[in-house]
Formats: structure tokens, sequence, C-alpha cells
């Protein structure tokens, strides 16, 4: 599906973004891709896209280089950034120009989207509000049906009702044939939606592992104060402490992402160490 | 599938790209036609007689060019505008398919377009004038001065040019361009001169890049040039520098990094 391969990136030689990066993306996840400000999560996109080229190293995309942006690739792909331009066109307009250069374009599932997104299928896109126009786009890029689906952002904009629709159309338009790469800094917006967590931090991706995955070999939970010391890391709480632990006992938890993500760019390393020992090791 | 050139696939951009931008473009033509009349229209008023078949062709010189610079400047300026770029370089379409598009419209649609325009301003301003009789001679563009094959060629050059400027520049793509032009003629024109005057081992007053030169000794002046043929090699360096120029222009779009 996506596969980055030694990858270095930068704006410039002398500050390079990403070195000798690496990355499986597989189709049938949805994939939340987490990082702090500046760390490189829409770079990290844009090179998926083909909308930079590495200095070293590929990105392929269904075979394809990314950076030819071939058309064989791209009609596979489709690209929600964080910030977007709509046309002056109403949706049957825009619908009528733009997806047929998409050979899976499902018209009839993309007016059920724009349907539950409560976006007006005949008002002029660029007359909408900023979060009506993100709507309406992730509605098109949802009926485009390509096998990678990646969004820089996509939750910013829109309200609290909105989000939780967002969360079940993106739930519902998953298939075993589609990958759905997520990037946001918003990591509750993207609870009970992702299988996968890809955590981006220091010039390197440190995290790639499935929920079910982090959920066997770590424990999310509430302890007191006074047992915080067993804890990998621990947040103050209202009651105690939130921690993460050890899975000594095989039980399982709800990951919880924020504090994962907060554990990780904290610089702590006995979680990530954890995250990264093979399986083997794990039932030893 | 044709990762290069798809006749059907083009066809789809060309009804999407015209579909989002003829109101544009039409608001374009009417500002041209406008200020055509603006300021041909004024010349006529102030002129003594009607204007002639002589003065019409500068204007059509004149507007050809410069209304055609700033309209190939646009072609390619949505690569400057983040949003915009990302939309336009992800759309399933291959690069030379989004360049030929831009092309047909700042050249062949841009011609099309502009020469009758160009001819209905003319009659109008002809038509309001009272002193114009019956026999007043209209331009004819295939037999005016200079010859309608050279001005083409020099338009040609200057649309290579601004797309390749609009395709470089983020902002200001027209000024920019513009400015740039004017600083490698100048480099172009003092480079020469260095070489030629290397060459001859003797100052010159000017020597014009694939042209002539020229010194002054004992009050006398001095010619030095290639002239048989001088015109049509002339033509022939425009050409091959407006299709390194649409060249450059398509790999900078190819190359295009958001």
């Amino acid at each position: 599906m996506i596969e980055i391969e030694n990858l270095s990136f930068g704006y410039s030689r002398k500050s390079l973004l990403f070195r000798n990066l690496n990355l499986k993306l597989q189709e049938g996840h949805i994939y939340g891709l987490l990082g702090k400000n500046g760390a490189g999560k829409s770079t990290l996109l844009k090179n998926m896209v083909g909308l930079v080229s590495p200095m070293e190293g590929s990105c392929q995309v269904n075979g394809f280089d990314s950076c030819k942006r071939q058309p064989a690739m791209l009609e596979n792909l489709y690209f929600i950034p964080e910030e977007i331009y709509m046309p002056s066109l109403t949706a049957k307009q825009f619908v009528a120009n733009t997806a047929p250069f998409y050979p899976f374009f499902d018209e009839d599932a993309f007016y059920r989207y724009l349907s539950e997104f409560e976006v007006p299928t005949h008002a002029v896109f660029s007359k909408m509000s900023f979060g009506q126009q993100k709507k309406a786009i992730i509605a098109f890029g949802l009926a485009t049906n390509t096998s990678a689906l990646i969004m820089d952002e996509p939750t910013n904009g829109l309200d609290i009702p909105s989000k939780v629709q967002f969360r079940r159309i993106i739930a519902s338009a998953l298939t075993e044939n589609r990958c759905i790469i997520i990037s946001t800094h918003q990591v509750r917006d993207l609870d009970s939606l992702i299988d996968t967590l890809v955590v981006v931090h220091n010039r390197e991706i440190v995290l790639n592992e499935s929920l079910d995955a982090i959920s066997e070999r770590l424990t999310f939970t509430t302890i007191p104060e006074s047992e915080a010391l067993q804890a990998l890391y621990a947040e103050d709480a209202l009651r105690g402490k939130q921690a993460i632990l050890p899975n000594v006992m095989g039980n399982y938890s709800k990951v919880d992402m924020e504090l994962l993500f907060n554990a990780i760019t904290s610089g702590n390393t006995s979680v990530t160490g954890i995250l990264q020992r093979p399986h083997y090791e794990q039932s030893l | 599938m044709n990762n290069h050139f798809n006749l059907s696939r083009f066809a789809l951009l060309f009804r999407k790209h015209t579909v989002e931008h003829y109101k544009t473009y039409l608001l374009s033509l009417g500002v041209l036609l406008g200020a055509m009349f603006l300021v041909m229209g004024t010349a006529s008023y102030m002129a003594v007689s009607p204007m002639p078949a002589t003065e019409q062709s500068i204007f059509f010189l004149f507007f050809l060019i410069g209304a055609g610079m700033v309209f190939s400047s646009t072609v390619f300026a949505q690569l400057g505008d983040k949003k915009k770029a990302i939309a336009f370089l992800t759309l399933p379409a291959s690069q030379l398919e989004k360049y030929l598009v831009g092309w047909l419209y700042s050249f062949p649609i841009y011609l099309l377009l502009f020469i009758p325009s160009f001819y209905l301003i003319v009659y109008l301003v002809l038509s309001i004038d009272p002193r114009v009789g019956p026999e007043h001679e209209v331009i004819n563009i295939l037999t005016s001065e200079p010859p309608l094959h050279v001005l083409l060629t020099f338009y040609a050059l200057f649309n290579a040019l601004m797309l390749v400027g609009s395709a470089y520049f983020n902002k200001n793509h027209f000024i920019k361009t513009a400015f740039a032009g004017f600083v490698g003629i100048l480099l172009l024109y003092n480079l020469n001169k260095q070489v030629v005057q290397a060459m001859l081992g003797r100052d010159l007053a000017s020597a014009t890049p694939f042209s002539s030169a020229y010194f002054m000794e004992n009050d006398k002046r001095f010619d030095v040039g290639a002239y048989e043929g001088h015109e049509s090699l002339m033509l022939l360096l425009l050409v091959v520098l407006a299709l390194v120029s649409w060249v450059a222009a398509y790999f900078k779009i190819k190359e295009k990094q958001v």
C-alpha cells in the first residue's frame, strides 16, 4: 500500500526533518498519525502524496513512486490538506467536473455523506463556512473510494456534533481494500476511530502499533498517588494518577492515546522500550 | 494506462479548467475590450485625422504582446497559492496534460479571441469617428508591418517566458518575470559586448546580441555584422528560445513542490 524506505527529507540539506525513515501502511486500517507541532506530520503526508520529493530513499503508493505524481497513482489516492481550496461550484457541478478523474467514485455515497454531514447540496462551495467546506471535501474524498485516503487535521474547523459524525462516517467507510490515514494533534478526536497509532517524534517514527498490540503490552489505569512509582508513566488526575503500567496479567484496558502520546513525547523510554520489544520477548 | 498523455483525460481536464475559470476569463476579456476602446478611442479623438492603418498596427502590436503577457503570467499563478497548488498537483492527470491546458489557453485560444476583439474595437472606433469615409483603410494583419509571423514569434517568446515566471514565482508573477527579463537582457547585452570587444580587439559603441556591432573612427561609423539572412537567423533564435522556455515551464510544473 504505502511503503517508505530509508526516506530522508528536509527543506534544506543542512537541517533534515527526517533521516532514514521507514514505514509501511497496509490496507484495511485507519491510522492515526500523531506528533507535536512542527514534528513533521504534514511533511510526512506530503511525501506520501508526492507534493515534495525525498532527498534520499523512496516513498511508494501502490507500487508507484509518489514524487512522480503519475495519474495511475493519483486516481487511487485522495488527499485532504489542512487548508483546502474549494472552487465556486455547487456540489453537483463539482462532481460533474472532478469525479470523472476517480474511476471508483460513488455519487450516491457522496450525496449520502453530504446529507449526514448536513451540508446543503445546492450551495456554492466557496461561499460556505470553513467547517461546511471541510465536511464537503471529506464527503467527496470518501466517495472517491480510493485505496488510500489521507487527511491532514481533518477535524480542524469542525464543531462537536460534526466531529462525532466524522468519526461515525469514517468508521463506516473503512473497507479491507482501503487505508485511511488521519494526522492530528487533537488526540481525542481520534478516540474510538483509529486502529493503529503512528507517532512521529524527533525525526523518527517512534511508534507504529495497533491499539490491540499496545493494549496487550500496556495497561492504562488510574492509580493512587502512593503507587505512582510502579508506573512507567503517570500524570496527575482528579482522583490519584492516570498511569501506564506494564500489562503483566494480560488484561485488556482501553488505550489512553493522549496519555501514551504524552509519555512518548516526554522522552519516557520505558514505554517505548516495551512497545518496541519483539513479541516473543513479551511472552517470556 | 498512459501516464503521460490520454486524450479523454485531457478533455476532462480542459472541461474542468474551463468550468472553473470561464467567468474570470470572460471578465478579463471585457477589461481588455474596455481598455482597447478607451486607449484607441482617446487616440482617435485627439488626432487631427482618422486613425490610419499604420497606427492601428502599432496598437495591434502593443495590445497583443502586452495583454498576452499579463494573461500568460496568470495561467499557472495558482501554483503560488498553497491551497490551490495542492488541488492542482494531486488531481489525477499527468503534468503534461495540466501544462498543455494552460498553454492552450494562453497561446492559441488567446490569439483566437484577441484578434477578432481587436478588429471589433477598430471597427467601433472608426464607426464613431465622423471623419472616416467609406474608403478608409483598416488594418490587415496578414499584410501589415511588422509581419504576422514576426509578431507571433515575439508573442510566443513572451508567452513562454511568462509561463516560466508564473510557474516559478509564488507572487507578483508579472512584475517579477518582467524584472527578471530586463535584468537578463541587460546582462546578455553587456556580456555580448565584452565578448565581441575581446574578439575584435577594440572598444565598440554598441554590440547588439545576434545582430551587428559598430564603432566610430575619425567621426565615421563602421558596422560589423552578418547581414545575409540575418533576420531569419534572429527569428530562428527567438523560436528556439521560445521552445526552450516552454519546455522549462513544463519541467518547472512537473518538479513543483508545495
